[in-house]
């Protein structure tokens, strides 16, 4: 899932879409034409500037949705404003051209959206109580893809993500960097959802408009103040979010999986997809049998930083003609592989430190390994790699990886327990 | 007179530079075309020193009123006259002199090769030295063999051994190129005996390494360890070639070995130290090596030891985290 910012790489990168060029998407229908036309005045493009050279470092939309012109958009779109404020300003540019100054007043980082607040006065603003949908129903996305100009999209609404805690749109239309936080409209002009991120050919997201409306919501409750350290509100949202993702998983069992001899978890939720495989060697010495379970909830937190919450893979090693030290030779290149995926930089985050031992969880004995980081800023906040390989056996092993990111410590440890217990001999 | 005293100029490490036999006293020393024993050194004066009888029937040593003195070593202290006994050495400009009865003992002869007598035995059955070469063979072929889980390819094999082989024939023919230019005898066998012993060795030492490493030896000692063992293996082979070219002492041999081993491995464990213990952010440091070991020989804890003993690691990451903090305030 590709977020929709446009950045000067993209940027750059369009100009070899270009040279392709594109005949489609001719005929606009009159309802896209009048949409348009109505609200186009209500839609802005959002800026990120370096402050000291004022140069373009990211560009979003967004869209006016309260009477005091308050401005919608992702939280993806300001990120670099909200934890660099030394380094960025931002603006929105209006239809007519002119740009104001915004500041953000308020973000909900687990549904990517944020509420800006800008000098402007718009002369209305859109309706954000959206009708029910069917899949089939037509959509209009509104946004300004890689600064091409305000543009409008025709598609599909095509229900919820079945794989995703957090409720997501999936919108059969053309979303493109820069559209990041525009509107998709009914015909009526009801907004349905936030352009959020796409997959590629026509797949799309869309964050649902009740989000907003909660958002909103408090913006506009009499006690509402306006952050001032984002740091501090970022830490609180992503400890609420980890409490109760990581709280739902371990109220329910986890199911199991039959790999080899092995008994291992899967599906700790509706929400997860779960993959498998089985491949020989070429010279069919070892065949490895793969299980890997994971959700489309990404999280944003910065451009080097956004992460599913948990994700885990299990691989089963069967030796078919190996000697038991060459087939654990074997078994110890894929335990050291890193299947984490955990990004970052130095700046945000410590190095991990691991605790290795063998260990039995009462029937099977492995090697187990638990390592964790921290995030700087984002005190009792951390990544965590729960690994283990499967001892006993010498024609057969699993090993496995639980990845946990953005979790308190507490957390991280139930899960791998709770992981580490669903470890089994099949028979 | 009956008494039979030689004087001896030593260079800088010791080593008899001139031998002159006192035949008459007064003996005189110094740079002067007079003198008995003539010293080309500029601190040196042209009447500086002079062995002279002395009351007791004695031969005692004067200074004759130099500008830089005499100075006794051994202990070190300054002289004016001085009985004259054997061994004393005296130190006048930059030169330093000894002065020996003839009862006075010698070094021993330094062996034209000095080797030990398994390495002589080795050179001596050439059987025996090509036997070490295939033992290295098998047992690179043996290490690579295990550590791979392809089918076996001859010929990549072959290959891997052919460059091994080279390298150690290089090896030694290097040293015996210079044995050849210091003593005329290339002693190509002994050589390369001493090259097949050390990678025998290399290969043990890794293989006792690598089973450290499926249990959890802390990683600072086994990166010592392995330190140490590249050590004394690289210093042992240095001090054998050297001994088999045939050109220090024992002592000095042993101090040339371990300085050039100190140094090379010095610089290459300083090298793996900064390029191995990264503080990148997306490495998770932990011992993955596996082995087919039964479960049993192994200590194994239970799952509510291994996480209580690994909540050690959240105050080591806030401890990380916090060191940062106050370098600076962290934006994210």
């Amino acid at each position: 899932m590709g977020f929709l910012l446009v950045t000067a790489a993209r940027r750059a990168a369009l100009a070899l879409l270009l040279l392709w060029g594109s005949a489609g998407g001719a005929g606009a229908q009159d309802d896209s034409r009048a949409l348009f036309e109505r609200y186009a005045g209500w839609v802005v493009q959002i800026r990120i500037l370096e402050a000291g050279s004022g140069s373009k470092r990211g560009l979003g939309s967004g869209f006016v949705s309260g009477p005091d012109g308050e401005v919608v958009t992702n939280y993806h779109v300001v990120s670099e404003l909200l934890l660099h404020p030394e380094r960025y300003r931002g603006e929105l540019v209006d239809d007519a051209g002119a740009s104001h100054p915004v500041r953000v007043i308020a973000f909900d980082v687990v549904n990517d959206l944020a509420v800006l607040s800008s000098p402007r006065a718009f002369d209305g603003h859109f309706a954000l109580n959206g009708a029910t949908l069917h899949k089939g129903d037509r959509v209009y996305s509104v946004g300004d893809p890689y600064d091409l100009g305000m543009s409008i999209v025709e598609g599909t609404y095509n229900g919820l993500l079945e794989h995703s805690r957090y409720e997501k749109i999936h919108f059969t239309g053309s979303l493109n960097p820069g559209m990041s936080g525009g509107p998709a409209l009914r015909a009526n002009g009801a907004v349905v959802g936030v352009n959020v991120a796409t997959a590629g050919n026509q797949i799309s997201f869309l964050v649902p408009v009740a989000r907003v409306r909660e958002l909103l919501a408090q913006v506009r409750a009499p006690d509402f103040e306006p952050m001032d350290d984002p740091t501090a509100e970022l830490r609180r949202q992503l400890l609420e979010y980890q409490e109760s993702y990581v709280a739902d998983l371990l109220d329910r069992p986890f199911g199991t999986v039959r790999l080899g001899p092995y008994s291992a978890p899967t599906e700790p939720a509706p929400y997860f997809s779960c993959w498998g495989d089985t491949t020989h060697a070429d010279d069919d010495l070892y065949e490895s049998r793969v299980h890997e379970c994971f959700t489309e909830d990404r999280v944003f937190v910065s451009e080097d930083h956004n992460f599913a919450i948990v994700r885990f893979r299990h691989r089963q090693l069967q030796s078919r003609g190996l000697s038991p030290s060459r087939f654990y030779e074997l078994y110890t290149s894929y335990f050291e592989g890193n299947y984490s995926q955990l990004v970052g930089s130095e700046d945000d985050l410590t190095p991990f430190r691991c605790r290795t031992r063998f260990v039995t969880n009462g029937t099977l004995p492995l090697k187990a390994t638990f390592c964790v980081r921290r995030y700087r800023a984002l005190d009792g906040l951390y990544d965590a790699v729960f690994k283990a390989a499967a001892l006993g056996r010498e024609n057969a092993g699993l090993e496995t990886a639980l990845v946990m990111a953005s979790v308190s410590f507490e957390n991280a440890e139930r899960l791998a327990r709770r992981y580490l217990e669903a470890l089994q001999w099949g028979e | 007179m009956g008494r039979v005293i030689l004087v001896e100029v030593l260079d800088r490490r010791g080593e008899v530079r001139e031998r002159v036999r006192i035949d008459a006293l007064p003996f005189t020393i110094g740079r002067d075309y007079h003198c008995d024993l003539i010293l080309d050194d500029p601190h040196v004066d042209p009447q500086h020193l002079q062995v002279e009888p002395d009351a007791g029937g004695g031969w005692r040593l004067r200074d004759l009123g130099s500008l830089n003195g005499v100075t006794l070593l051994d202990p070190k202290r300054p002289l004016s006259a001085t009985p004259l006994r054997s061994g004393q050495r005296v130190r006048i400009g930059r030169s330093v002199l000894r002065f020996v009865e003839p009862g006075h003992p010698v070094e021993a002869a330094l062996p034209v090769i000095d080797r030990p007598a398994w390495l002589t035995w080795l050179t001596e059955h050439s059987g025996a030295a090509l036997a070490l070469g295939a033992a290295v063979v098998i047992a690179e072929t043996a290490r690579s063999y295990r550590e791979s889980y392809t089918s076996f390819d001859d010929f990549e094999q072959a290959s891997g051994q052919v460059w091994l082989i080279g390298l150690m024939l290089l090896w030694a023919g290097g040293w015996a190129l210079v044995t050849r230019l210091l003593t005329h005898h290339a002693r190509f066998v002994a050589h390369w005996a001493i090259t097949c012993i050390v990678a025998l060795a290399l290969l043990v030492g890794d293989e006792v390494l690598f089973h450290a490493r499926f249990l959890f030896a802390p990683i600072g000692p086994l990166r010592a360890a392995d330190t140490a063992i590249d050590l004394v293996l690289v210093g042992a082979a240095l001090f054998f070639h050297l001994g088999v070219a045939g050109v220090l002492r024992p002592l000095r041999r042993l101090a040339v070995a371990g300085t050039v081993a100190l140094g090379l491995v010095g610089a290459y464990a300083l090298n793996d130290y900064r390029g191995g213990d990264t503080d990148w952010v997306t490495v998770l440091p932990y011992w993955s090596r596996l082995k087919p070991i039964d479960p049993a020989w192994l200590s194994i804890e239970p799952l509510d030891d291994f996480f209580v003993s690994a909540r050690d690691l959240r105050q080591q990451v806030d401890a990380l985290a916090e060191e940062k903090a106050r370098d600076e305030v962290a934006a994210f």
